[in-house]
């Protein structure tokens, strides 16, 4: 009896230490983090020898980040020097938890704070963390940086087509229309779809409804095709992959569950109702800004109110010449040699 | 008159071995409510009443264990379920008759999604269930209860401040289902089986504030037991 007890005390004990995580090169790690009323999955992908973590903030909002952005562009540029950090958002992708409530931008910082907090504990308080965000991960990146102390954790801010401020992204969008559908209209190139957007555009200008913000996106969509010059270069998602489960992790009406949660707490309005170029000042993280020069539906507009606003001492905007939403993904060599070379100057 | 002794024995003995399955449910009381125009509905059967009418298996009237498999195309699942008898009824026209039966259920059911959950669900409901030819039937099932997820990896929480892992970490839903399927009886020494497929939705609720759907299919192999 009494070496039963000894053995449950043992087992105990080292049930509640921490438990040490093998650093590798092909590091390949699905853990779950309790944020809120929510549980997020995280997946920490590549070289985590390297102790550089880069934290992917996906878009949207609630796209399924966790294997939207392990994509063949991550798995060849990062994931062989860095190890990538692919997590689901609340109410996004994978994202579970018995709960009804309301999500506030705290929802979002909470989460990737607590993320950051989660990475570090299991894989030591001497790793370098970055944080990638892209579009809508734009917004949650610099509420998240410019929120408490957190920027403390954080090395550098890598910032691709973040969409910071969507008040000021409707109007550029539509400006952005404006000007180059009239210079195709006087090339003759797709004369009458490129009138009809500025007619549009022109007569629905942006109120600050969601609503309305998701028209000029999509016109913003729209022009976006039109532009022959640019690669248009999306997320893949294969059917096949997806109904054989071979995503990692993979739960399909999950998925389509938080899609419809995501319309219904209009998260678009609530990146509407708080803009952050006025708290960009409180940033003094190194930030790496990269923007298409095709994006019609984040401008580059919006990189530039970055470059102004930001407190942080370093920072440096590229345009991609031949991309329009995801130059990480249609321009990828460039865009990660410039990564990179962030990454190892300040990791 | 030995032939007769002997055939008047035997209906006595199958009768009494009737009555004692049949006992426990609804007392054989035959009513039958006629519409004008030829629909009727005939309650309370058990098997001497309605083997003029139709064929009539003693099975109809006792419960039965059952074990079964199910999934979502690659996450595989168990159950275990309770059959309770209830009643059994003839609906229909002469000549169209569909014999109906329904039973109360309890089953337990468990299925994993790799890098998502372990999910176990209690619940209780109802199937409806028709007679086809051949000792084939159609059945559909509707049940109520709860279910506990586990999530199947390590989950963290941050405790202000302090990052801790959790076990057992997982959620509590209401849990409501639907399935339909077909499926057969057999006979194997003297027992009877039944072996049915089905199609069907497992829905949890509240989840991120609305409720998650899963589709899935399975097989279920019942074994009717005496009371």
């Amino acid at each position: 009896m009494k070496r039963i007890i000894y053995l449950i005390f043992i087992v105990l004990f080292f049930s509640c230490e921490k438990e040490p995580i093998p650093l590798s090169a092909h590091t390949d790690d699905i853990f779950f983090v309790k944020s809120g009323v929510n549980t997020l999955p995280i997946r920490v992908k590549g070289n985590s020898g390297s102790k550089v973590f880069v934290i992917y903030i996906h878009g949207g909002p609630g796209d399924p980040g966790i294997w939207e952005h392990n994509t063949t562009q991550s798995k060849r540029y990062i994931q062989p020097h860095y190890a990538a950090v692919y997590f689901d958002q609340p109410y996004a992708g994978f994202a579970q938890g018995n709960n009804i409530a309301q999500a506030t931008v705290e929802t979002f910082t909470d989460a990737v704070n607590n993320v950051v907090q989660t990475i570090k504990y299991r894989y030591g308080d001497d790793i370098s963390i970055f944080i990638l965000g892209h579009s809508w991960g734009g917004f949650v990146s610099s509420a998240y940086l410019s929120s408490n102390d957190f920027q403390q954790d954080v090395k550098g801010w890598i910032n691709i087509s973040g969409a910071h401020n969507y008040m000021l992204g409707d109007s550029l969008v539509g400006d952005k229309i404006k000007e180059v559908g009239q210079r195709q209209i006087d090339l003759d190139l797709n004369k009458s779809d490129w009138q009809a957007m500025i007619e549009w555009i022109n007569t629905n200008p942006p109120d600050g409804t969601s609503k309305r913000s998701n028209n000029i996106n999509s016109c913003g969509f729209d022009g976006m095709t039109l532009m022959s010059d640019s690669v248009n270069e999306g997320f893949k998602m294969n059917v096949g992959k997806i109904i054989m489960g071979q995503y990692e992790p993979w739960a399909l009406t999950a998925f389509i569950t938080n899609l419809i949660t995501t319309n219904t707490l209009n998260l678009n309005q609530l990146a509407l109702d708080n803009e952050m170029s006025s708290q960009l000042p409180k940033i003094k993280t190194p930030v790496l800004n990269i923007y298409g020069k095709y994006d019609f539906i984040v401008p580059v507009g919006l990189g530039e109110d970055v470059m102004k606003h930001i407190g942080s001492s370093w920072k440096k905007l590229v345009i991609m010449n031949k991309s329009d939403h995801n130059p990480q993904l249609s321009e990828a060599e460039i865009t990660h040699d410039e990564i990179q070379t962030f990454i190892e100057t300040f990791k | 008159m030995k032939k007769f002794i002997t055939i008047l024995t035997l209906g006595a003995l199958l009768n009494s071995s009737l009555n004692v399955s049949a006992q426990d449910f609804d007392k054989p009381t035959i009513s039958v409510s006629h519409t004008k125009g030829a629909k009727y509905r005939i309650e309370g059967l058990n098997t001497q009443d309605s083997s003029k009418r139709t064929t009539f298996q003693t099975y109809y009237w006792q419960n039965y264990l059952g074990i079964g498999v199910l999934g979502s195309i690659k996450y595989p699942g168990l159950e275990l379920n309770y059959s309770k008898a209830h009643k059994s009824f003839i609906q229909g026209k002469k000549g169209k008759e569909k014999f109906k039966i329904r039973r109360w259920e309890f089953f337990t059911r468990y299925y994993y999604h790799r890098n998502f959950h372990h999910n176990i669900m209690l619940t209780a409901g109802k199937s409806w269930q028709r007679k086809l030819k051949k000792e084939r039937f159609f059945i559909s099932q509707a049940d109520i209860g709860l279910s506990r997820t586990f999530y199947d990896r390590p989950t963290f929480r941050n405790n202000n401040g302090r990052v801790e892992r959790m076990w057992l970490a997982g959620d509590f839903y209401f849990n409501f289902n639907y399935r339909f399927g077909f499926g057969k009886h057999f006979h194997h020494k003297q027992k009877t089986y039944r072996l049915y497929s089905y199609f069907g939705l497992l829905n949890f609720f509240p989840y991120n504030n609305l409720y998650y759907s899963r589709v899935y299919l399975g097989l279920n192999l019942n074994k009717f037991i005496h009371k």
